[in-house]
């Protein structure tokens, strides 16, 4: 192509000259046939020299077929694609000073970043490092770091290790993160990117990043040793509160359970899953019925040994309840803590501690005082009595003295009383003492077999086959006596039957004696049993038989209650240790 | 071969060939350009493209051939002789002034490109007037022949697995290359443009579909010279009758207790159901597809001068194929791919024809 | 694109590469405007390879390209992006 066009070009000076000379005709029509010709080559030069230049503006030649010799000249297409080829000029002008000004920036920020970055050549040298790279990686005194080997002067090793970030891009040509490098007591985090491929698509260079992650890492490490410390505190937490005998539940604003301990799952009858998120007054029935709202369930600030009754599977307990609120550290309620303390026990024995004590301080003065009257009863029995030997009296006087003698009579049998009262509560060790229940009874009713036929009271037995119990013959006499004439007295009027039971139930015995009779109005209940306590009339009764009977029980560790309906009777149940069967 | 039925043979051929004519439309598929550009320009990526079709249809042919699906050697494909050289070296100098080969000219003639309707008149010109010599030519073939096996290394199974290993290897390796650094793509924004790679698989596969239902891969120009014969035993008639070209079967073969066979003559056999099908295919895939993206126009009326080299682009066209046997289809996308002789001495020649050409055209042509 | 001014260049019916001189011919004349992106070039033409050479050239001149079908041609704008 050059070649031709180059001839072209030397050859037409000197033939365009001689020819214009010589003006022949025949010489003229061999000029017009070699202008001619030589126009062609021109239009070739130009044709073949157009599309050279649009193959170099990267687009398709010209179509020889497609194209006009003539019309192709008359376009300029030289013109034109000079024009264009300015235009490529600036364009590649301009992108290079986009480039520049973009390495520029790079550099500024390759320079500024916070994070190291070097890039590696497949030989593992380092090309290029930044300063904070420097800073985080190499030695102080190191002063060229570029051409070394990275494992040297990063790693401080004699190759690359097999954890190397950047050997397994060049393996891969994909990107490798390594989240923790440990080196001169500093964590890192390293990120090497492919960043140069040759031909064949290796990847010849890469970037680093190193990113210091010290800081981070000891906040983390910090973090784990609080966690550490609060899962230790709140497992001793846990274990304080499940030891704890007493109930414990956490409840919410919205009086739900939160957590529950095991006590307070025992206390209340439940499982501890039950529990949660139940609302509290779910819990306690009584709670929601009987306090409408005021009580345990809105009560904001503390409240101390509220008492409730709660109805559990297995009998009604009495609780203690405790509340105390609980706040956040911005002092805005959170919700409540209650302690639920069973007191049901202790509540009872603390009755029978109180009555204890009433008795004793009874029996004490009444001894004193029995003992006092003792002596002036027996010189007015005994003066009425010798006074009635004598003749000299009226019938009338007699009639008096007799009433004398009779009163006096009486009121040594109170005073006796009294002191079998007195006498029971003084401890005797008579704890060895052991007897036939069944057998007791049946004397028990042979003393009264006369006084309940008249009053037409028909007594039933239910006596099962138990082994003795521990009491004394006379005394288990005197009380189921007692007992006996209670029922007889409140039936006095009404008549009706009485059933006495015994049975074994367990290690005790468990007798009943039980009336059709009037009932005793439940507010009186508690105090039956209290000394001097009487419904009868004032001389009729001395108001000590049930509390000589309780006074007896107690002392062999038993134990009597009462039950009672107001017009259905009632039945007082007593219970008593078996003899232990060897 | 699938059917031997005619009406089916010809409804699948037709078919394919509106696919094929479908494909080169969109993907402005040039294979002048391919070797001008690289001799004016070294312009290469068409050639690559080229390289790729030759790899996926080796390997697509030789599978068929070794599964048993593909008649080997197929019957249009025969021994290379001097004829083959020749043909070639006048088909390369004609598909350079005609400014596209046979597949080209047809498909943008469907478009409505009048310079390349100008170049088909000359392709159907340029086949009658073989028919005139063709005794002549014949004799020549007979005296010259260069081989004695169709294909390389025809009877030897062995030595032809390993070279078409070698080849699909040594090729695979460059195709992979290529198309790891995006050489293979073509940017475009014509509507529908489909991408050279693209279309050089499906032509490739499409050539194996046509391969198997008809014995014989892909092959245009026997059915342009039955265009021209029956065209001129219009006018003729006696005159069509008495030449010896449209008299003789170009293709026989005994296939079962079928005798299949055909030639150039004006009348319907075998080559006008596979070839003549295809061809028709062929330009109603491509007209259709320029009227679907409504880019149907005539166009192109070249200047006269440019009109004359068409025309004798043309001719020289049917002139070279003529001799040669066959086509730049036949050739490049059948012959090639199955290690014919003829495929191989064709494309050299052919090439070699294309610089011919390109320098024709540029000292001798140009210069009016 | 809706403040600058569109010139228009239709080459309907032409044949490239006498469409790529002219629409090359037609941006150096207006370089100055294009450039400034005071105006855009919208080039229509019916030729599939124009809309692949055209878009090559003006690349490598700098301007940003935009290839539509509008109808039966296509609409190649070329501005400075």
């Amino acid at each position: 192509m050059k070649s031709s066009s180059a001839a072209a070009e030397t050859g037409s000076e000197p033939t365009v000259a001689p020819s214009a000379e010589a003006g022949e005709a025949a010489g003229q029509s061999a000029e017009i046939e070699r202008l001619r010709a030589e126009n062609a080559q021109y239009a070739h030069y130009i044709r073949s020299k157009t599309n050279q230049l649009l193959q170099v503006m990267g687009t398709q030649p010209l179509r020889p077929e497609e194209f006009d010799d003539r019309q192709l000249l008359s376009l300029d297409p030289i013109g034109i694609i000079a024009g264009s080829f300015e235009q490529v000029l600036e364009h590649v002008n301009d992108t290079i000073s986009q480039l520049s000004e973009a390495r520029d920036e790079l550099q500024a920020i390759f320079d500024a970043t916070g994070v190291g970055i070097s890039i590696i050549d497949n030989d593992f040298r380092v090309i290029k490092c930044n300063e904070k790279q420097r800073e985080l990686l190499v030695d102080r005194d190191l002063a060229a770091v570029a051409g070394r080997y990275c494992y040297n002067v990063y790693c401080q090793r004699d190759g690359p290790g097999l954890d190397c970030p950047a050997m397994e891009t060049f393996a891969t040509g994909k990107p490798v993160m390594v989240r923790e490098v440990q080196k001169r007591n500093k964590y890192f985090q390293v990120i090497s990117t492919p960043f140069a491929r040759d031909l064949q698509g290796e990847v010849t260079r890469v970037i680093e990043v190193s990113l210091d992650i010290t800081e981070k890492k000891r906040a983390e490490q910090e973090e784990q040793r609080q966690r550490g410390f609060y899962l230790t505190e709140k497992l001793k937490f846990a274990t304080v509160l499940e030891s704890l005998s007493e109930g414990l539940l956490v409840v919410d604003t919205a009086q739900r359970v939160v957590s529950a301990n095991t006590a307070a799952a025992t206390i209340i009858g439940r499982n501890k899953e039950e529990l949660m998120a139940r609302e509290l007054s779910s819990l306690f029935t009584m709670l929601s019925a009987s306090d409408d709202g005021k009580g345990l369930a809105a009560a904001g600030e503390g409240i101390c040994n509220f008492e409730i009754t709660h109805a559990r599977d297995d009998g009604s307990r009495l609780l203690a309840v405790n509340s105390v609120p609980l706040q956040d550290a911005g002092a805005s309620s959170i919700g409540r803590v209650l302690t639920i303390r069973d007191i049901t026990e202790e509540k009872q024995r603390r009755e029978t501690y109180y009555r204890a004590e009433k008795l004793a301080a009874v029996g004490q003065l009444s001894a004193g005082l029995a003992h006092e009257l003792n002596t002036p009863l027996g010189s007015i029995l005994g003066y009425a009595r010798l006074l009635l030997r004598q003749d000299n009296f009226t019938a009338e006087q007699r009639d008096r003295l007799a009433l004398i003698a009779q009163q006096a009579k009486k009121s040594n049998t109170i005073i006796q009383g009294l002191l079998n009262f007195a006498r029971v509560s003084t401890p005797a060790g008579k704890n060895e003492s052991r007897c036939d229940p069944n057998r007791v009874i049946g004397e028990a009713l042979q003393v009264l077999a006369a006084e309940l036929g008249q009053r037409g009271i028909e007594v039933r037995t239910a006596l099962a086959e138990v082994p003795r119990v521990v009491i004394d013959a006379k005394q288990l006499e005197q009380v189921v006596l007692n007992m006996l004439l209670n029922s007889l007295q409140a039936m006095k009027e009404s008549g009706g039957d009485i059933t006495i039971a015994t049975t074994a139930r367990g290690n005790r015995l468990q007798l009943s004696i039980a009336d059709n009779g009037p009932g005793i109005p439940p507010e009186i209940q508690s105090r039956i049993f209290d000394p001097f306590f009487t419904t009868k009339e004032v001389g009729e009764g001395t108001g000590l038989g049930l509390s000589i009977c309780s006074g007896i029980i107690n002392e062999f560790g038993g134990a009597i209650d009462v039950d009672s309906e107001i017009g259905h009777g009632t039945t007082f149940t007593i219970t008593l240790y078996l003899e232990q069967q060897l | 071969m699938l059917t031997a039925t005619p009406i089916v043979l010809a409804a699948a051929a037709l078919g394919l060939g509106v696919l094929v004519g479908n494909l080169l439309y969109r993907g402005d598929f040039c294979m002048v350009a391919m070797w001008r550009d690289f001799f004016l320009f070294r312009q290469t990526t068409l050639l690559r493209i080229f390289v790729l079709y030759v790899l996926v249809a080796a390997f697509l042919f030789n599978l068929g051939v070794a599964s048993g699906w593909l008649l080997y050697p197929p019957p249009n494909l025969h021994a290379a002789s001097l004829t083959t050289i020749g043909g070639g070296l006048i088909f390369g100098i004609g598909m350079v002034l005609a400014g596209g080969c046979v597949l080209g000219t047809l498909y943008k003639m469907a478009a409505g490109n009048l310079t390349n309707g100008i170049a088909f008149i000359g392709i159907l010109l340029g086949s009658l007037l073989y028919a005139e010599i063709h005794p002549q030519v014949s004799a020549v073939v007979a005296w010259t022949t260069l081989t004695t096996q169709v294909t390389l290394a025809e009877n030897d199974p062995m030595l032809r697995g390993l070279l078409l290993a070698a080849i699909l290897l040594g090729g695979g390796i460059l195709v992979g290359r290529w198309w790891q650094r995006g050489e293979l793509q073509v940017v475009a924004y014509a509507e529908g443009y489909l991408q050279p790679w693209k279309v050089v698989l499906g032509l490739a596969l499409l050539n194996f579909f046509y391969y198997a239902l008809t014995g014989t891969p892909m092959g245009v120009t026997t059915a342009y010279a039955k265009l021209a014969g029956y065209l001129a035993s219009w006018w003729w008639p006696e005159h069509v009758a008495s030449l010896a070209y449209f008299n003789t079967e170009s293709i026989s073969w005994r296939q079962g207790e079928v005798i299949i066979s055909g030639g150039a003559g004006p009348q319907l056999d075998y080559i006008a159901y596979s070839e003549g099908a295809l061809v028709g295919g062929i330009f109603l895939g491509a007209l259709a597809t320029a009227c679907y993206y409504r880019e149907f126009r005539i166009y192109g009326l070249p200047p006269r001068r440019q009109a004359v080299f068409a025309l004798l682009g043309g001719v020289l066209l049917a002139l070279g194929a003529r001799v040669a046997g066959g086509c730049n289809v036949k050739f490049f996308l059948g012959g090639l791919p199955l290690l014919a002789w003829q495929g191989i001495y064709f494309t050299l020649a052919a090439v070699v024809g294309c610089y011919l050409g390109s320098e024709i055209l540029r000292r001798y042509i140009i210069p009016g | 694109m809706a403040d600058n001014e569109q010139i228009e260049l239709d080459i309907l019916g032409q044949v490239c590469p006498a469409c790529l001189l002219v629409v090359l011919r037609t941006i150096n004349e207006h370089r100055d405007l294009l450039k400034d992106g005071a105006a855009s070039l919208v080039v229509k033409t019916d030729h599939r390879d124009t809309t692949r050479t055209v878009p090559e050239s003006a690349a490598k001149m700098g301007y940003q390209t935009m290839v539509r079908k509008k109808g039966s041609y296509y609409e190649i704008i070329i501005s400075s992006g």
